[in-house]
């Protein structure tokens, strides 16, 4: 028995060394592939640098290495690195080094992995005659390989590839979609006339586009934005509405109005909000008339957009008597949050008594229009404030 | 004419291999460092005509280094050349004492220009 246990001990002991002398190499060969890679590395990043520096025509030299990872993460670090005329100089080597070869062949490998890698890669190295290959991508089976190569060709900036972009966006699903427009975000104005001509098509991802001109902010595409106000899409007339209210010119006001009138009241909400932007005064008493609308949100959007408009306060603060109490409420809330009411409070120790008196006006109208409680709170007297309530 | 004496911190070593050999081609004589807090002490104990500074440093930011130096009284021009690129960032490491600011992705012949222009109006008695 006593045999069998040391025995045991022994056997037990022998696989703890075996273990340890395992683990012990392993960590050894480990690290001196560490130390390898490392210093092929720093010798790549010597290689490039100097490159760079000396401006080397002779980086053909260099095709031996075109296959290293390393030496390829060293070249993408570098193109990420710099800008100018330096960027340009590390783009005809990397043609020169078969780099670029390399990835566009990457581009047709049956690994995923490969294909995102190299569809990355190109993006970052930027060359512009990549542009084919990549808009190809847009077709791959892999929508995140989608998705990255409309990122790569946003990089590269290439205004003919935008078609392509906004075919590839039909088939994806929302997130995806919503990523490729960011891509055409980044094209900017570039990307404009193609994309209002895609909204007066029947595309899937309108709204979308339309949200993205807006953003973009070029008046070019007013036309086709304001032709979208009248589709049957109301998501598209909503987006369409907020587009025109960031890039819209006077133009869009008529359209704007009439949109006040809309069905659904998410289109009027975002209706009366462009209005606010445009700042044009003939939208004042469609605003009005906005306040006693039947959603809180297009009633208060028309209050904000009141603000906004020159004369607009005016028309707010006689609406603290509209025969409506939703409007009258409507105009309260936005002439507190506003700091209209605030500056009130303030003109009251005017010297002018017209002020004081156009102040006082204003506040006796909120308090009775049951806002006491915010003028309380910026310390004016209760009794005063009662006063107000009362006052005719 | 003594070459004018420059010091590189970064801890990317692209970025201060580049910045060195280019500096180096341009005339400069170059010490390239890695480290926020060794490159504090290098250059209160050596004099340097231009310091290049990158802001994500291990040991110490480099806003936090330039901040030190001017405590100690170093007034040597100081780049900071850095990734971030807000607003905010920049104010703050101009406010921490920096002479000029330059945001990555960079143009070496631009950083090259930055620096000449820094040594060319340095005080003579500075």
């Amino acid at each position: 028995m006593a045999d069998l246990a040391v025995a045991v001990l022994i056997g037990l002991g022998g696989l703890v060394i075996i273990a340890a002398v395992s683990l012990f190499l392993l960590k050894a060969v480990s690290g001196a592939r560490r130390r390898r890679i490392g210093a092929r590395r720093a010798r790549f990043v010597d290689l490039v640098g100097e490159l760079i520096v000396r401006g080397d025509p002779g980086s053909r030299n260099f095709r031996r290495y075109a296959g290293d990872p390393e030496f390829r993460s060293v070249v993408l670090e570098y193109m990420r690195m710099l800008q100018g005329e330096d960027r340009l100089r590390l783009l005809t080597a990397a043609r020169d080094m078969g780099l670029v070869d390399r990835f566009l062949k990457a581009l047709r490998s049956r690994d995923r992995d490969e294909r995102v890698s190299a569809v990355e890669a190109l993006g970052e190295i930027g060359d512009p005659t990549t542009v084919t290959d990549l808009v190809f991508m847009l077709h791959d089976i892999v929508p995140e390989i989608q998705v990255q190569a409309a990122a790569a060709l946003a990089h590269i900036g290439d205004p003919t590839s935008v078609k392509s972009l906004l075919a590839g966006m039909e088939h994806q699903d929302e997130w995806n979609a919503q990523r490729i427009a960011d891509a055409l975000y980044s094209f900017g104005r570039e990307a404009v006339p193609e994309m209002a001509r895609y909204l007066q098509g029947t595309g899937r991802y309108r709204p979308l586009v339309a949200r993205t001109l807006g953003l973009i902010g070029d008046i070019r595409a007013e036309g086709s934005l304001i032709q979208a106000l009248s589709s049957s899409d109301a998501d598209l007339r909503m987006r369409a509405a907020a587009a025109l209210g960031r890039a819209g010119t006077p133009r869009a006001v008529p359209s704007l109005l009439e949109l006040l009138a809309d069905k659904q009241w998410e289109v009027r909400a975002q209706a009366a909000s462009a209005l606010g932007r445009r700042t044009d005064r003939q939208a004042i008493p469609w605003l009005r008339r906005a306040l006693s609308d039947q959603s809180w949100w297009v009633r208060h959007n028309a209050a904000a957009a009141l603000v906004e408009v020159p004369g607009g306060s005016e028309a707010l603060r006689s609406s603290l008597g509209h025969p409506d109490p939703y409007a009258r409420d409507a105009a309260a809330a936005v002439l507190l949050s506003s700091g209209v009411a605030g500056e009130a409070v303030e003109a009251l120790r005017s010297t002018e008594v017209t002020d004081r008196l156009a102040a006082e006006d204003l506040i006796s109208s909120l308090v009775q229009a049951g806002k006491a409680e915010f003028f309380l709170v910026a310390g004016l007297n209760p009794e005063y404030v009662d006063a107000l309530r009362m006052r005719v | 004419m003594n070459k004018p004496k420059i010091l590189v911190v970064d801890d990317e070593r692209a970025v201060a291999f580049l910045l060195r050999r280019a500096l180096e081609s341009a005339g400069c004589e170059v010490t390239a460092l890695a480290d926020g807090l060794e490159a504090y002490e290098h250059a209160l104990a050596e004099r340097f005509d231009v310091i290049l500074i990158d802001h994500l440093l291990p040991g110490l930011l480099g806003q936090e280094v330039v901040q030190r130096w001017r405590q100690a009284g170093l007034g040597t021009p100081v780049i900071i050349v850095s990734g971030v690129s807000n607003e905010e960032d920049i104010v703050r490491s101009l406010e921490s004492g920096a002479s000029d600011y330059v945001r990555k992705p960079f143009s070496v012949r631009e950083i090259i220009a930055r620096v000449k222009v820094q040594i060319r109006d340095r005080p003579q008695n500075g």
